[in-house]
């Protein structure tokens, strides 16, 4: 343990020093300046020991006696004089030995907290997670399960019209409601899997969007169309499609991009018409039936 | 005095681990039959909730369902209407769907429908909308919060 560590270091400092340096005296100079050299090293800020260097320089002096002319008091002086400004700044001076334990000390406190914090916080994410609440794939598995648009477009208050649909109920063919409601890029398609016969064209006006909807039947089977027109663009990001954990196919098709993706066992392709229409397509098909059909919008 | 605060953390950490693994394992266990783990749906397409603002004080909550065929019943089961005060959100108008309402419509693939609440000017608004869709073979839903207006 640290702690103990540095309470034997300091406990070293005592009265037994003194025995310590009694084999100071057997060494010649040469090796008292490498066993210096060598306890300079090892020292650092836990456990510098300014009593065990003395005793080794006192050897030292003992045996090469430093010039008696150097003026220890006057280069101190000098030092001083030269230094003038850092001496007028310092506040009391801590030794390092002193400072330093107590800011590691207090940063393996936090670093150990911290640990604590995060085993903690995994142990309720786990928890959380296995009580239904999706903690760790909260993006992912969204994208697994469903899919909306969204966009950052603000609304502008200037532009938050009704949609262009003057038209209202039963239509004969999709082409026909849609030019009604003023949609002129193509959005119906010109081929369906052989089977499929159109069912009911319609367009319903509600509070903020138009809804265009074409049916069709093929015995057990449906498809759809379905084209909403919102009146301002961040009425697109609520609009929710069911898909399963397969592969979303990006599509490209007549300079728009086609998000093709599975429900169970019906496959939807739906894309954006400007800033405010969502287009789809869902029914049972497979994916290249779908890619089929795509193609055909823009194939007239 | 360390060595303690230590040992204290350790034993925090151990026992929130074991608690956890415990809870865990058996809320796992609890979900397996009741929670089903792939949300696609057999009966669901697309739904859409949204709020609006009406005439003076009146707020409209709207929702939008296209189903993957026909089905007996679609559209909204449940809508609570909800007035923030303060930070939080309180529930000021419960509505249950119903063919005769027209929250919900029968032996259709797809149905809109929306219901208008008189609220206070100047609070702000929300709702919690159930979207439902039914067959003989079974049913499903989804509840959605909408978008927050201020009543005019």
């Amino acid at each position: 343990m640290p702690e103990n560590e540095f309470s034997s270091r300091k406990n070293g400092r005592g009265e037994d020093a003194a025995q310590n340096h009694k084999h100071l005296d057997e060494l010649t100079a040469d090796e008292l300046t490498d066993a210096l050299s060598d306890l300079w090293d090892v020292m650092d800020e836990t456990n510098f020991d300014p009593t065990q260097l003395n005793s080794y320089l006192a050897e030292l002096e003992k045996r090469e006696p430093i010039l008696s002319d150097f003026d220890v008091d006057a280069s101190l002086a000098s030092f001083r004089e030269k230094h003038a400004r850092l001496f007028e700044q310092a506040s009391p001076v801590q030794t390092p030995a002193s400072v330093k334990p107590i800011y590691r000390r207090r940063w393996r406190t936090s670093l150990f907290a911290a640990i604590i914090a995060a085993v903690m916080m995994l142990c309720c994410m786990v928890t959380a997670q296995a009580l239904g609440f999706d903690v760790f794939g909260a993006i992912a598995r969204w994208t697994e399960e469903a899919f909306h648009f969204s966009t950052s477009i603000q609304p502008d208050e200037d532009q938050q019209n009704l949609p262009n649909a003057t038209a209202d109920g039963e239509f004969s063919t999709l082409q026909e409601a849609l030019t009604a409601c003023g949609i002129l890029d193509p959005v119906a398609p010109n081929w369906l899997p052989e089977s499929f016969e159109i069912d009911t064209v319609s367009v319903t006006p509600q509070v903020g969007v138009v809804r265009i909807r074409a049916s069709y039947r093929a015995q057990d089977k449906n498809l759809s169309v379905m084209v909403r027109q919102y009146d301002s663009p961040e009425r697109m990001d609520s609009g929710v499609f069911e898909k399963d954990s397969g592969n979303l196919t990006l599509y490209e098709q007549g300079g728009n991009v086609h998000y093709i993706m599975s429900n169970n066992a019906q496959v939807t392709a739906t894309w954006t018409l400007g800033d405010r229409t969502i287009c789809s397509i869902s029914g049972d098909l497979t994916v290249n039936e779908m890619k089929q059909v795509v193609d055909s919008i823009y194939k007239g | 005095m360390k060595k303690h605060l230590t040992h204290f953390f350790v034993l925090i950490c151990v026992f929130s681990l074991c608690t956890s693994m415990i809870v865990a394992v058996g809320a796992v266990n609890h979900n397996i039959n009741t929670v089903t783990p792939n949300r696609a749906s057999d009966y669901l397409t697309y739904y859409d909730a949204w709020a609006d603002t009406g005439a003076k004080r009146e707020v409209i909550i709207s929702c939008d369902v296209i189903a993957t065929g026909y089905m007996d019943l679609i559209g909204s089961t449940y809508i609570v209407v909800q007035e923030k005060n303060g930070s939080s959100w309180t529930g000021v108008a419960t509505y249950f769907g119903s063919v005769a309402n027209g929250l919900l419509a029968s032996d259709t693939d797809e149905h809109a429908g929306s219901i208008t609440y008189v609220g206070t000017s100047g609070k702000q608004y929300r709702a919690r909308v159930t979207i439902y869709a039914e067959d003989s073979r079974g049913d499903d839903s989804r509840t959605v919060t909408t978008n927050t207006v201020t009543a005019r």
